[in-house]
């Protein structure tokens, strides 16, 4: 999952990325509205964290921004203003979600995993996918209820196939929301990660290759 | 703050230009008055001088004309006098001997013909004298006899009478306006004087307000200064209200810090290896509270605002929630449209928080429901279909930070700063068992003309 971090706040920042990216997030970073906006317009994002007082362009007009060119990924807003008056112009310009300042970095990422997994179309915290499940609180992968093993990058791949579960996912799409930007990636490399998760999920048979288009997630043949 | 004259410098100000006005308007429409009244009475002379003249002509068998008996006026027998008098044959055939008669004062001369118009009525104009003096000059054509030649009457006069008599008029108008000019300015300086008096007395009761000699306008006061000490005497009381307010809430914040500032201190005095959540816990109490005083403290209550719509904004506040709570399936109902005549910012929070707390707790509905009595009494009523409260913890509710269940995300301050904000505003909050279960909750202002 690719997440726009937008904060100026370096220390909350750095704190906030890491904990994201420990929770199988791809992170981008803006520390200026203008950078946040054409971060958002020109990147694809599942999730972005915005916080409201930024330098160059505030974050209610970056998020208008964002929603008057027909972006539609969930937002969370962070404020240090607490009152309803701001969470309402929040809300008015397009925010999914608040946090109020000062905030606890868990709750955020949980928040932000519930946006997505709402934006996907998943009203439970636990995504089934026939023998498979994931906490995605927990950011746990339970396979016929026992937990699952998975490197760093095979749960990020695994998550993102999870959330789009009976959809086709084509590779270019994998870089786009898995893969770190700055990241040298060999051309194999998905296929290896593909072949790991598929080892791993053993006999469920849930993991498709669609020749020429790309994987697929599912337990329908 | 900008300077701006003093109302004793605007009211001579405007007296003055009064004065001015009217002393420009005024003089020379009396003098026009007074020198037209002169040369009337001079033309009046004049005519019956030219009437005089008239009666003492004679006209002979033979046609020619005498004058019977002189003119009574001696003006007219000396010589240059300024006054004169003439008769003279329109018709040329007449012979030389007869065609002119004139006064003495005329002497050998003979006044000019000029070239005015000539009718059977006087007709008046101005002339000068041989020597330049200014006269006035009467003409009239009138036929001695019924088949007589006609004949032009002349009679002229000096008018230095006129201009002295202007001059005279000059000199007491000047005198007696500026007698009149420095009689009304000392009565209107009497009247600034007199008429600011109580401005003085209210800026000295005010000092002793400041100095703490008093705490009202004490005393009668003119009736148009009535709604000026009044609004003053609201303005004390009000102020009074902010300050008892804003003491008491440092003292309860004062003491509210007492507690998570001793227990960090006795974490800091002796580490112990769990120290970090009690210190964590103590610092979220310290967040919570600044939230609550922040919330109150931005409160804008005490100053003067338009109506505003509740039922948009219970319905936006709707929105939100649903899309906070999205996992929460609520259906939410309102009826009714009323008017809260303080801070939208306000509004929001109190609405906010009563929605947000029967969010919460509710199975299904939240209802509200918007009340507007006559005279701008305002009820709102906020009320879900959760578990409620027994009647014993009713009246603990709105306690600072009191939460009855731990399980559910809150600090705790929600319905207090409701209750704190609707006592700014004058109102109230009440809390009671719903008809079906549930907790319902009523803002209640019953005049939102005013707040406190």
């Amino acid at each position: 999952m690719k997440l726009l971090l937008v904060e100026d706040d370096t220390q909350l920042a750095d704190k906030l990325a890491q904990t994201f990216r420990e929770a199988g997030f791809r992170v981008e970073c803006a520390r200026d509205g203008a950078t946040a906006e054409f971060l958002g317009a020109t990147e694809a994002v599942d999730a972005a964290v915005l916080d409201l007082g930024l330098p160059q362009m505030d974050g209610l007009s970056v998020l208008r921004a964002w929603r008057e060119a027909g972006l539609r990924f969930p937002v969370l807003i962070m404020t240090a203003r607490g009152r309803w008056h701001d969470k309402l112009a929040g809300f008015d310009a397009g925010a999914d979600d608040f946090l109020v300042k000062p905030v606890h970095i868990a709750e955020t990422v949980v928040r932000v995993q519930a946006l997505i997994r709402r934006a996907s179309g998943h009203a439970k915290a636990v995504l089934v996918c026939g023998r498979l499940e994931l906490d995605t609180h927990a950011g746990r992968f339970l396979l016929d209820g026992a937990p699952l093993q998975l490197t760093a990058q095979e749960r990020r791949i695994l998550a993102y196939l999870m959330h789009h579960s009976n959809r086709v996912i084509p590779r270019a799409e994998f870089w786009e929301h898995v893969y770190d930007r700055d990241a040298e990636v060999d051309s194999n490399s998905l296929d290896v990660l593909i072949g790991r998760i598929r080892r791993k999920l053993g006999d469920a048979r849930l993991l498709h290759t669609v020749r020429g288009q790309g994987f697929r997630l599912s337990d329908q043949p | 703050m900008k300077q701006v004259a003093s109302l004793r410098q605007r009211l001579l100000r405007a007296a003055l230009w009064t004065m001015l006005s009217g002393t420009l308007v005024l003089a020379p429409l009396l003098a026009w008055s007074v020198r037209e009244g002169l040369l009337q009475a001079h033309d009046q002379r004049l005519t019956t001088t030219l009437l005089s003249l008239v009666a003492s002509l004679d006209r002979k068998a033979d046609g020619k004309v005498v004058q019977r008996r002189p003119l009574l006026d001696p003006a007219f027998d000396r010589p240059a006098s300024g006054w004169y008098w003439q008769v003279q044959a329109l018709d040329t055939s007449a012979p030389l001997s007869v065609s002119v008669l004139r006064s003495r004062s005329l002497w050998d001369r003979d006044w000019p013909l000029e070239p005015v118009p000539l009718d059977a009525v006087p007709t008046f104009h101005t002339a000068k004298d041989f020597d330049g003096t200014p006269l006035r000059v009467v003409r009239q054509r009138i036929r001695l006899g019924r088949e007589g030649a006609e004949w032009m009457l002349i009679v002229v006069g000096e008018t230095r009478a006129v201009s002295a008599g202007l001059r005279r008029f000059a000199v007491v108008m000047a005198a007696g306006m500026a007698v009149l000019w420095l009689l009304q300015w000392l009565a209107i300086r009497l009247q600034v004087h007199y008429g600011l008096l109580p401005l003085v007395r209210v800026r000295t009761a005010l000092q002793r307000i400041r100095n703490g000699d008093q705490q009202r306008l004490e005393g009668d006061w003119p009736i148009e200064l009535h709604p000026l000490v009044e609004s003053i005497h609201q303005l004390l009381e009000r102020n009074g209200q902010l300050v008892e307010r804003a003491r008491r809430r440092t003292g309860d914040l004062a003491h509210a810090l007492k507690h998570p500032l001793s227990q960090i201190d006795t974490e800091a005095q002796a580490p112990a290896p769990d120290s970090w959540a009690r210190v964590a816990e103590a610092t979220a109490h310290l967040r919570r509270l600044l939230d609550r005083h922040l919330t109150l403290a931005a409160s804008a209550a005490q100053g003067q605002h338009a109506a505003v719509a509740v039922g948009p904004i219970c319905d936006a506040l709707a929105a939100a929630l649903t899309r906070i709570h999205p996992d929460r399936p609520v259906q939410y109902l309102r009826e009714g449209e009323g008017h809260f005549r303080g801070a939208v910012e306000d509004l929001e929070d109190m609405l906010g928080n009563l929605l947000d707390n029967a969010w919460k707790w509710t199975r299904r509905h939240v209802w509200v429901k918007v009340v507007e009595r006559a005279g701008g009494a305002l009820h709102v009523t906020v009320r879900d279909d959760g578990p409620g409260l027994d009647e014993a913890t009713l009246p603990l509710a709105t306690q600072r930070g009191r939460r009855f269940d731990e399980r559910t995300p809150g600090t705790g301050l929600g319905l207090h700063i409701v209750q704190e904000l609707a006592t700014d505003y004058g109102g109230q909050m009440d809390l009671r068992i719903a008809a079906g279960g549930g907790l319902e909750a009523e803002l209640r202002f019953e005049s939102t003309m005013t707040s406190s």
